[in-house]
C-alpha cells in the first residue's frame, strides 16, 4: 500500500521557529483551513444551484471514499462491495420516508447510518476470517447479493428505486433549501472526518496500520486481530451507511445504482487517484475525480474513455496515487540510491520470486 | 417439471456453461501464469462481440462464414490485447493487487468509450447463422440448435487448449513459467514473450466467447460488466489456476442458474454470489484450485 | 582473456545497499570460488550478475562484451549458466523434463546435452528418470539443478552453495562432473561457498566477500599458503 504522508521524514520534525508545530504540520493545517473555507463559501460565489447540488455530492463522496480508506489504506482489507453499506444508508432512508411517512430528518440519517453499520457488522461477522483476495472476492459476492436484492424487490422499486423522498428539519434547522442542507451536509462530513482523523490517530488506528503491514504474521495473533478487523469493517460501512442517508436527502430518491458495481469502484478510484492510505489522499480524490467528471460529461459523450485513461495513467506514473508520488519524489530526491536499477517487469511478480 | 423441460434445461444449462467457461478460461490462464487476476478480460469479450458484428454484419451468415468472423474477431483482439500486455501491464506486474486490478478495470472504461465512439450508443442486432435461429429435437424435446453449437465450441476449444498446454513445446514453456517464471528467465526462456503470448491468448478465448455471444443479445457499450462478475465467480469457485476447475465450476453454475429460472425464478440472479460465498469460506482455493487466495491484495 | 569481468557492482535490496564496489575476473577455464559467511552477499552476486531481482549499479562483461542490464533469458543463451542455492527444480516436470527445460539456454557451440549425456555425467539421476522432481530427495535437487544448467553447455556456470547439505556421495558425483568438464571443455565456473573444504577440490582462484565488500583476491595457492586469511574472515 502507499507510502502515508505520515511517514516521519528528517524535514517533517523541522520545527517552524516560535511555533510548536513542524512544517508539515503548518502546511497541512493551512491546506485544511484553505478547503473548509472554499467549502464554506460555495453557496456565496455566485454559483448557480447545480453548482451547490454539485459540491454538496463532492462532500458526500468525500466521506465515501475516506470510510473506504480506513478499511483498504488503513488497514489493508480491500472491499470491491462497499456500495453495499452507503446503498443500505440511502434505501433505509428512502424506506423510511417514502414507505413509512417517517419525515423527521434526523431518525432518517440514524436510521440510515445504522442500517450500514449494522449490515457491514452481519457480513463482517462472516467474512473477516478470509484474507487477500479471498475476502475481496467475498466482499464483491455480498456487494452484489445486495444489489441483486434491491433490483429484485417490488417493495423497493425494482429498478426504477424509491421516489419521494423528502427534507425536512431538525429541530429549528428548515434543511429543505439546498443551501441550508449544504451546510449541514457540510458540517456532518467535517465531523465525521475529525472522527476519522482521531480513530487513525488512536490506538486502533496503530493495530489497523499493523495488520496491513504483516497480514500473514498477525494472523498468528488470531481472534484479537479479527475483532479489530471486524471493528474496522463495521465502522467503515457505518461511515458509509452516513454517507448514504446525506445522499437519499441530497439526490431525493434512491437507485439500485446506488449499490452497483460502478459505485463500489468509485471510492476505490477516488482513493487511488489521491492515495490510498493517506488521511487527504480520498479527499483531493474525491474532489478531483467529481470535478473531472462532471467537467468531461460537459464536453463529450466518450468522457468515461477519458476517465480510463487518466486512471491509467496515474497508475502507470504515479504508484501511490498524487500523495503517494508526492512523498516518493521527495525520497527519491532525497536519496542517493540509483533509480530504477534494472528491474525486469516480470519481478517481484511471484510470492517466491528471487529477490 | 416435464421430461421435455428437463432436457431443454440441462442443455440450456450446460450451454450457458460452456459459455462461461470460455469467457472465464482465460481469467484462470492469465492468473496461473502472471499471477493476476485480468479484469479488462471483460473489454476483450465485449471487443469480440462487436469486432464480430463489424466483420459480419447484421445480416445472417453461413456457418463456415460465421466461423472465420469469430476467429477474426478473435485475432484482432488478442493482437490489440498482446499491444497492450507488452506496452502497458507488463510495467505493473509487480505493483500491489489492487492497483493492477483498478488498472484493468478502467481498461473496460477505456473500451466502452472506445466502443461508443466507434459503434455509437445503441443497441445492435446480429443473427444467428443461417439455419441456426431453430431447434433441434432431443428425445424428443427441442432444444435450441445455438446451445448445442455453443457447447460444440467449448469443447472444441478444450480440447485445443489441453493438446496446446499438455502435447506441444509452447505448451511446456507456458507451463514451466507458470511454476516458476524467475528461473524459466535463468534457463533462457523468454519470460516476457510467454506473458504476451498468454495474455494474448486469454484475450483470443475471451473475443471468441463474446462472438458466440453476439447474435443472442443486443451489442451494447456496457457488454464489457456483463458477464465479467460471472466469469470471476467461475474462475473462483473453480480455483483460479485450475482450467479443469474453472470447467467443472462454469457448469455446476450454469446449470443452477438455469434450473433455478425454471423453478425457484427469484433466486436465480443469486446463485453465483452465493456458490461464491460458500466456495470461499469453505473451500478458499475453489473445487480443483491450489492456491490459496489469502495473498494480500492491498 | 577473462570470461567474465565484474566492475564496481554496487547492488540494492529497495533501500538496502548491499554490495559495495565490487571488482573481479574470473579468467576463461579457470574455477573462482566466493567465500564468505553467511549475509556477505554471494547469493546477491549472483542475482546481480543474472538480473534477477536486486537494483544495480556497476559493469558486468561476458566474455569482454557488456551485458549489463541484459534480461536472464538472452543472458543465458549467451553461456551464463546459474544454478540457484534453493536449487528451484520444477516439482510438477519429471526429471527428464527438467533435463529438457535446461536446453533452452543452449546457443552455439554444438548441440544442448542429451538425457543420456548426463546421465553418463551425473550416474546417479539415472534411476530417477522418470520421477516428478517435487519427489526428489534435496541431494538429488541438487545434482539435478547442476546437470540442468550443464544441459545447455554454458560456457559460464554461476553455481551457488551446490555441497549444503549433500552427502558425501552426491557431492562427489557433483565435483566429478565439473572437473570431467572443466578438463574436456573450456569451461568456467564461479563457485559460492562457505564449505572451503568443498571448494578447494574445484578452486583455482579465491574471492573473499565481507560485509558485501570484496576483501580478498588471489590465486588458491595464495590463499591456501595465508592460514589467517580463514581465520580472518571465514570462522564462525
Ligand atoms: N530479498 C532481500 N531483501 C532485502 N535484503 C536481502 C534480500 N536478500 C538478501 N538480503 C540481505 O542481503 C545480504 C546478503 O545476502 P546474501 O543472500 O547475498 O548472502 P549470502 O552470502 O548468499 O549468504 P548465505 O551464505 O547465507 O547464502 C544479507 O544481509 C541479507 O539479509
Ligand atoms: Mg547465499
Amino acid at each position: 500500500m502507499a507510502v502515508g504522508t505520515e511517514a516521519v521524514t528528517p524535514t517533517a520534525k523541522r520545527r517552524v521557529r516560535g511555533l510548536p508545530l513542524s512544517l508539515r504540520q503548518v502546511a497541512t493545517l493551512a491546506g485544511v483551513l484553505i478547503l473548509v473555507g472554499f467549502l464554506a463559501l460555495v453557496p456565496t460565489l455566485n454559483f448557480t444551484q447545480d453548482n451547490v447540488f454539485f459540491w454538496n455530492e463532492i462532500l458526500i463522496f468525500v466521506l465515501f471514499a475516506s470510510s473506504l480508506n480506513l478499511l483498504i489504506g488503513y488497514t489493508g482489507m480491500v472491499s470491491f462491495g462497499h456500495a453495499a453499506y452507503y446503498g443500505a444508508g440511502v434505501y433505509a432512508v428512502g424506506v423510511m420516508v417514502s414507505k413509512w411517512g417517517q419525515d423527521m430528518m434526523l431518525v432518517g440519517l440514524l436510521f440510515g447510518t445504522a442500517v450500514g453499520g449494522l449490515l457491514a457488522l452481519v457480513v463482517g461477522a462472516l467474512i473477516v476470517r478470509a484474507a487477500g483476495l479471498a475476502f475481496a472476492i467475498l466482499t464483491l459476492a455480498f456487494g452484489q447479493l445486495a444489489f441483486t436484492f434491491v433490483y429484485q424487490r417490488n417493495y423497493l422499486g425494482g429498478e426504477n428505486g424509491l421516489a419521494g423522498i423528502l427534507r425536512g428539519t431538525i429541530g429549528p434547522l428548515d434543511l429543505g433549501p439546498l443551501n441550508n442542507y449544504y451546510y449541514f451536509t457540510l458540517v456532518i462530513v467535517f465531523i465525521a472526518m475529525m472522527g476519522i482523523w482521531l480513530v487513525v490517530n488512536s490506538p486502533l488506528g496503530l493495530a489497523m496500520k499493523s495488520i496491513r503491514e504483516d497480514a500473514g504474521r498477525t494472523q498468528f495473533l488470531g481472534m484479537r486481530v479479527r475483532l479489530y478487523k471486524l471493528a474496522v469493517f463495521t465502522l467503515a460501512g457505518t461511515l458509509a451507511g452516513l454517507a448514504g442517508s446525506l445522499r437519499a436527502y441530497h439526490n431525493l430518491f434512491a437507485t439500485p445504482e446506488e449499490l452497483g458495481l460502478i459505485r463500489s469502484a468509485e471510492p476505490i478510484i477516488m482513493s487511488i487517484i489521491g492515495g490510498m492510505g493517506t488521511f487527504f489522499g480520498p479527499v483531493l480524490g474525491a474532489i478531483g475525480y467529481m470535478w473531472l467528471e462532471n467537467w468531461l460529461q460537459a464536453y463529450t459523450s466518450t468522457w468515461i474513455m477519458w476517465i480510463g485513461i487518466l486512471l491509467v495513467a496515474v497508475i502507470l506514473v504515479f504508484p501511490g496515487g498524487l500523495l503517494g508520488g508526492l512523498s516518493r519524489l521527495r525520497q527519491v530526491l532525497r536519496s542517493r540510491r540509483p533509480r530504477g536499477g534494472w528491474r525486469l517487469p516480470w519481478q517481484k511478480l511471484h510470492s517466491d520470486s528471487m529477490d | 417439471m416435464t421430461f421435455d423441460e428437463l432436457v431443454i434445461v440441462t442443455v440450456n444449462g450446460i450451454s450457458f456453461g460452456f459459455l462461461l467457461f470460455l469467457v472465464a478460461v482465460g481469467l484462470s490462464l492469465v492468473f496461473g501464469v502472471m499471477g493476476i487476476l485480468n479484469l479488462a478480460h471483460g473489454a476483450f469479450f465485449m471487443l469480440g462481440a462487436y469486432l464480430a458484428y463489424e466483420f459480419g454484419g447484421a445480416a445472417a451468415l453461413s456457418l463456415p462464414l460465421f466461423i472465420l468472423v469469430m476467429i477474426g474477431s478473435g485475432l484482432v483482439t488478442a493482437a490489440i490485447a498482446a499491444v497492450l500486455e507488452a506496452a502497458l501491464f507488463r510495467r505493473i506486474y509487480y505493483r500491489e493487487h489492487l492497483e493492477i486490478l483498478v488498472f484493468a478495470f478502467a481498461l473496460i472504461f477505456v473500451a466502452e468509450g472506445a466502443v461508443r465512439l466507434q459503434w455509437g450508443p445503441n443497441p445492435l442486432i446480429m443473427s444467428y447463422p443461417e439455419g441456426f435461429a431453430s431447434s433441434v429435437s432431443i428425445f424428443g424435446a427441442p432444444v435450441p440448435e445455438w446451445s448445442l453449437l455453443i457447447i460444440v465450441a467449448g469443447l472444441v476449444i478444450l480440447a485445443g487448449l489441453a493438446f496446446l498446454l499438455f502435447r506441444t513445446r509452447i505448451g511446456y514453456v507456458i507451463r514451466a513459467v507458470a511454476e516458476d517464471s524467475h528461473m524459466a528467465g535463468a534457463l533462457g526462456l523468454n519470460v516476457g514473450l510467454v506473458f504476451t503470448g498468454v495474455f494474448a491468448l486469454g484475450a483470443l478465448l475471451a473475443a471468441i466467447g463474446g462472438s458466440l455471444v453476439a447474435p443472442t443479445l443486443a451489442l451494447t457499450p456496457q457488454l464489457g460488466l456483463l458477464f465479467l462478475v460471472q466469469a470471476f465467480a467461475v474462475v473462483v469457485v473453480g480455483g483460479l489456476d485450475s482450467i479443469p476447475g474453472s470447467l467443472v465450476a462454469a457448469i455446476i453454475l450454469g446449470l443452477a442458474n438455469s434450473f433455478l429460472v425454471f423453478t425457484f425464478s427469484g433466486w436465480a440472479p443469486y446463485s453465483f454470489y452465493l456458490g461464491l460465498i460458500v466456495v470461499l469460506l469453505l473451500r478458499p482455493q475453489g473445487i480443483l484450485g491450489s492456491r490459496e487466495l489469502t495473498k494480500q491484495v492491498g | 582473456m577473462s570470461a567474465l569481468t565484474v566492475r564496481n557492482l554496487n547492488s540494492y535490496y529497495g533501500s538496502s545497499h548491499i554490495l559495495w564496489n565490487v571488482a573481479f575476473d574470473v579468467e576463461e577455464g579457470t574455477s573462482a570460488v566466493l567465500l564468505g559467511r553467511n549475509g556477505a552477499g554471494k547469493t546477491t552476486s549472483f542475482k546481480s550478475i543474472m538480473n534477477l531481482g536486486p537494483s544495480v549499479r556497476g559493469r558486468i562483461l561476458l566474455r569482454g562484451e557488456d551485458v549489463t542490464g541484459v534480461p536472464p533469458h538472452r543472458l543465458a543463451r549467451r553461456g551464463m549458466g546459474y544454478v540457484p542455492e534453493d536449487r528451484r527444480i520444477y516439482a510438477g516436470f519429471s526429471v527428464t523434463e527438467n533435463l529438457r527445460l535446461g536446453g533452452f539456454a543452449f546457443s552455439s557451440n554444438g548441440r544442448p546435452m542429451e538425457p543420456d549425456e548426463v546421465f553418463d555425467l551425473f550416474p546417479l539421476l539415472k534411476p530417477l528418470a522418470a520421477r516428478r522432481g517435487g519427489q526428489l530427495s534435496g541431494g538429488e535437487q541438487q545434482l539435478l539443478a547442476v546437470a540442468r544448467c550443464l544441459v545447455g553447455r554454458p560456457s559460464v556456470m554461476l553455481l551457488d552453495e551446490p555441497s549444503e547439505g549433500l552427502a558425501p556421495v552426491i557431492a562427489r558425483n557433483v565435483l566429478d562432473a565439473l572437473r570431467s568438464l572443466r578438463e574436456n571443455t573450456d569451461f568456467t565456473l564461479l563457485l559460492a561457498e562457505q564449505n572451503v573444504s568443498f571448494a578447494m577440490n574445484l578452486a583455482t582462484h579465491v574471492h573473499v566477500l565481507e560485509q558485501g565488500e570484496l576483501v580478498y583476491s588471489g590465486t588458491k595457492e595464495a590463499f591456501d599458503a595465508d592460514p589467517a586469511l580463514k581465520t580472518r574472515y571465514l570462522s564462525l
